[in-house]
């Protein structure tokens, strides 16, 4: 079979596994329309400037039931803060980060707080799974891995965001949304919103804010996006000219291997 | 080991050589071997089989020293074995690459070996003299899916710990031994650390036996030879070509394109082939939807179309005891090929029945992980880029025709049909074509029917279509 069957075939198994791998899943969840974002695509980056939104809207409308357990304060150095003379990105972490009272045990021996530190994670305001549960009958899952943990992602992430029908009849304790039609979590926006701005001036309609968390969360779980899609540009250009030196490297010898063939019958042991 | 004296000049290697002979054994099978000259691209998946097996030990060594087996919660309910995993992704200098580079790299060592596999299948490799060489790659084959399936449960995401309570109960189907078979796997009665833990052990041994099948899989095809797209024997030296220079530069060839792909995957869409609901902690329920990963897929299909229990005179196998038995021997019906096969002639190029079936049978398995893919009472679809293509629906009745479960037992029974009916009575029945007196000479079409005009045109310099 020629070169040509084999890369058809590959291609076809390629696309045939990328339609399978998520079929029926998305059958329960109801319409997640894609959505256009910065970050994909072969050169997908973050907007720093909307991760910055996007954690204010973290803070404000998220945290006092989510967690981000795995993202640490020292990450947030690199979202391309506006610098004061002699600040660094480490030290808008670090007041970020001592806003947030982290519980540990003191030195007599009792539960307490502390000011967060670079090192620390997101906390938790509901304290713990079975509190979480209790409030809410179902615990508000850590968001950290949330954009990756979801079939559609981030469009998943801005459908039930933007998925809200408070005017559904629902049974207590439960809510309605197009995306998950019987959901513990709240409609997580108030209903008048008129008087909530964006630091930045950006006008801060239902949209733009679900937009703007939701490309948070998902800088959240996938921080390295950009180093992997930039080290994706140079492994597979460096691969791509690896390929074609080989192929003429192949020619080369096949054409000296079968002339060979042809003037002695049979293969030489060569050194 | 071809030759008793050291070929080297160099005084260093010599020296080496002269006390520990395995530079020459090396230089020898490399040189010395005569393989077919006309080996095609389907001949380049060995070798990129053996380079995916030394990526994901590299990769998983590195992974090992920083991943810990403990299914201890902390305050978020996030557990110290999935924390860790996300410490490689997120802490570790290059970890995510690391890991990436390893989940990636067990798709794409399936997507290797199950070429490698098909290959022999349509070009009859399995044949005399080759059964071992065979036997040992179903081995290797068995031995992938223990370790795919071992390394999931390790993440102790939401599927992994699905992954692990469905699995084990599995062996619950063996009569008398099941709970004490059960009890071994798990460590206890329970899904948790004591699996866990040895889920690592065993994860981390197992690849380096793999390493040792196939290093047996190699050392016998040295011995036997390779076969080759004619499936004709070697019969002078005209036919063959020694591996270096000629194979080792196709095989460079076929690794860089194989290459590309593959780390362009890890780059852009790492996480396209797997679960997304286990990038979450488990919290000890199943999921509504269980799903194996993408390469296990057909047999979970053959696992779990069985929902209805046997009784044979009173004696009564339940479905969940015939789907483990179907499963077991969905593969065990792997190592008997050789012998079930029962035509002299091994190339399906010269058999053209034998082709339609084959066709067929790689028709069944995608169509099998799709089943095993779906929820099996509901209607049956074929994904597409452009949406589904409904192959079952819904009478008025409620009955559900052409359920994933029905389309399920159709292609099953096609599975073991192409090995134990087609196999054996194509062997006797079926009218090939005239083979060729060689690799190098082909028949002469003059004194042949059409059909074997048509096969001594499509093996015409088969150097040149190599190419
Ligand atoms: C009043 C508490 C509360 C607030 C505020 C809140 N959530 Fe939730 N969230 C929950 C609960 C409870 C659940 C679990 C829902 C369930 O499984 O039914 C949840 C679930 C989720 C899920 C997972 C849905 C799924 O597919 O399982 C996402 C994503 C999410 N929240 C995002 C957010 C974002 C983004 C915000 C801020 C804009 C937010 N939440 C604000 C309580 C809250
Ligand atoms: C870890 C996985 C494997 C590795 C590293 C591996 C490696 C190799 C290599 C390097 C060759 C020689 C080159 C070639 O013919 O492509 C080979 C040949 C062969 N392998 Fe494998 N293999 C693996 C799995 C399997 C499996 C799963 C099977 C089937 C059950 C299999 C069956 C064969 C056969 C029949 C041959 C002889 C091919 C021929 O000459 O026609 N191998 N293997």
């Amino acid at each position: 079979m020629r070169f040509g069957t084999l890369i058809k075939t590959l291609s076809a198994a390629a696309a045939f596994m990328a339609v399978a791998a998520a079929p029926a899943q998305a059958e329960e969840a109801g319409p997640v329309d894609s959505q256009s974002w910065t970050f994909t695509g072969p050169l997908g980056h973050y907007d720093e400037r909307q991760l910055q939104r996007g954690l204010y809207i973290y803070q404000t409308r998220c945290q006092a039931c989510h967690s981000l357990g795995l993202v640490r304060f020292s990450s947030l150095a690199d979202l391309g803060w506006e610098l004061l003379e002699g600040q660094t990105g480490e030290d808008v972490a670090k007041a970020i980060a001592s806003n947030y009272e982290i519980p540990y045990i003191n030195d007599d021996g009792e539960n307490d707080t502390r000011p967060g530190v670079l090192n620390d994670t997101f906390p938790w305001a509901l304290g713990n799974p079975k509190r979480a549960t209790a409030t809410y009958g179902k615990a508000p899952p850590d968001l950290s891995t949330m954009a990756r943990s979801r079939i559609g992602g981030a469009d998943y992430i801005y459908a039930l965001l933007t998925g809200y029908d408070d005017a559904h009849e629902q049974p207590e304790g439960a809510y309605y949304n197009k995306v998950m039609p019987v959901i513990a979590m709240p409609n997580p926006w108030p209903a008048d919103m008129s008087d909530f701005e964006y630091p930045d001036g950006t006008v801060p309609t239902l949209e733009q804010q679900s937009r703007d968390v939701t490309a948070f969360l998902n800088w959240a779980a996938d921080p390295y996006l950009e180093a992997r899609h930039k080290w994706g540009i140079v492994v597979v250009l460096y691969m791509l000219a690896l390929t074609i030196i080989s192929f003429f490297a192949y020619r080369i010898v096949a054409a000296q291997v079968h002339s060979r063939l042809e003037a002695e019958g049979g293969p030489e042991p060569d050194h | 080991m071809a030759g008793s004296r050291s070929p080297f000049t160099n005084p260093l290697l010599k020296g080496f050589d002269e006390r520990l002979p395995i530079l020459r054994a090396v230089h020898y099978s490399m040189t010395q071997h005569a393989y077919p000259k006309n080996l095609n691209y389907w001949w380049n998946f060995g070798s990129i089989s053996g380079i995916m097996l030394l990526v994901m030990i590299v990769t998983g060594l590195f992974l090992a020293m920083h991943y810990k087996p403990s299914v201890q919660e902390d305050t978020y309910g996030i557990n110290q074995a999935f924390r860790s995993v996300e410490h490689i992704m997120r802490d570790v200098k290059g970890g995510m690459f690391l890991r990436y580079i390893h989940s990636v790299g067990a798709s794409f060592f399936f997507i290797a070996v199950i070429f490698h596999m098909f290959r022999s299948l349509y070009y009859g490799s399995y044949k005399a003299p080759r059964e071992l060489l065979w036997i040992l790659g179903c081995i290797i084959l068995i031995l992938m899916m223990a370790i795919a399936f071992l390394g999931y449960s390790l993440v102790w995401g939401v599927m992994s710990f699905a992954a692990a309570e469905v699995i084990t109960q599995v062996f619950t189907a063996i009569p008398v031994l099941g709970d004490d078979i059960l009890m071994l796997l798990r460590g206890g009665e329970d899904v948790d650390d004591a699996l866990l833990n040895r889920f690592f052990a065993l994860h981390f041994l197992l690849p380096f036996i793999l390493a040792g099948v196939v290093i047996l899989h190699i050392l016998t095809l040295q011995t036997v030879g390779s076969n080759n797209p004619l499936g004709v024997d070697i019969k002078s030296k005209k036919d063959t070509v020694s591996f270096h220079p000629y194979y080792t530069f196709k095989d460079i060839f076929g690794l860089s394109v194989f290459f590309t792909i593959y780390l362009a995957v890890v780059a852009w869409a790492p996480e396209r082939l797997a679960e997304a609901i286990n990038n979450q902690p488990t919290d000890y329920n199943l999921p509504s939807h269980i799903v194996p990963e993408w390469y296990l897929l057909p047999f979970y299909a053959i696992l779990k179309v069985f929902t209805w229990d046997l009784n044979i005179f009173g004696l009564v196998i339940t479905g969940k005891q015939l789907g483990a038995l179907a499963m077991g021997g969905s593969l065990g019906v792997l190592f008997l090929l050789p012998w079930l096969d029962t035509s002299p002639v091994r190339s399906a190029r010269f058999r053209p029945l034998y082709r339609l079936a084959f066709w067929g049978f790689v028709l069944t398995c995608v169509i099998l992980a799709l089943v095993g893919a779906q929820t099996s009472g509901e209607a049956f679809f074929i994904p597409t880029p452009f949406g589904r293509i409904p192959l079952g629906f819904e009478a008025e009745n409620g009955f559900v025709w052409g359920s994933t479960q029905q389309w399920g037992v159709l292609f099953m029974l096609y599975y073991f049909g192409f090995f134990i009916v087609l196999m054996p009575v194509l062997g006797l029945f079926e009218r090939t074509r005239t083979l060729p007196a060689s690799i190098s000479e082909p028949v002469l079409p003059s004194s042949q029917g059409a059909g074997a005009v048509a096969a001594a045109v499509a093996v015409a310099k088969p150097m040149a279509k190599a190419d």
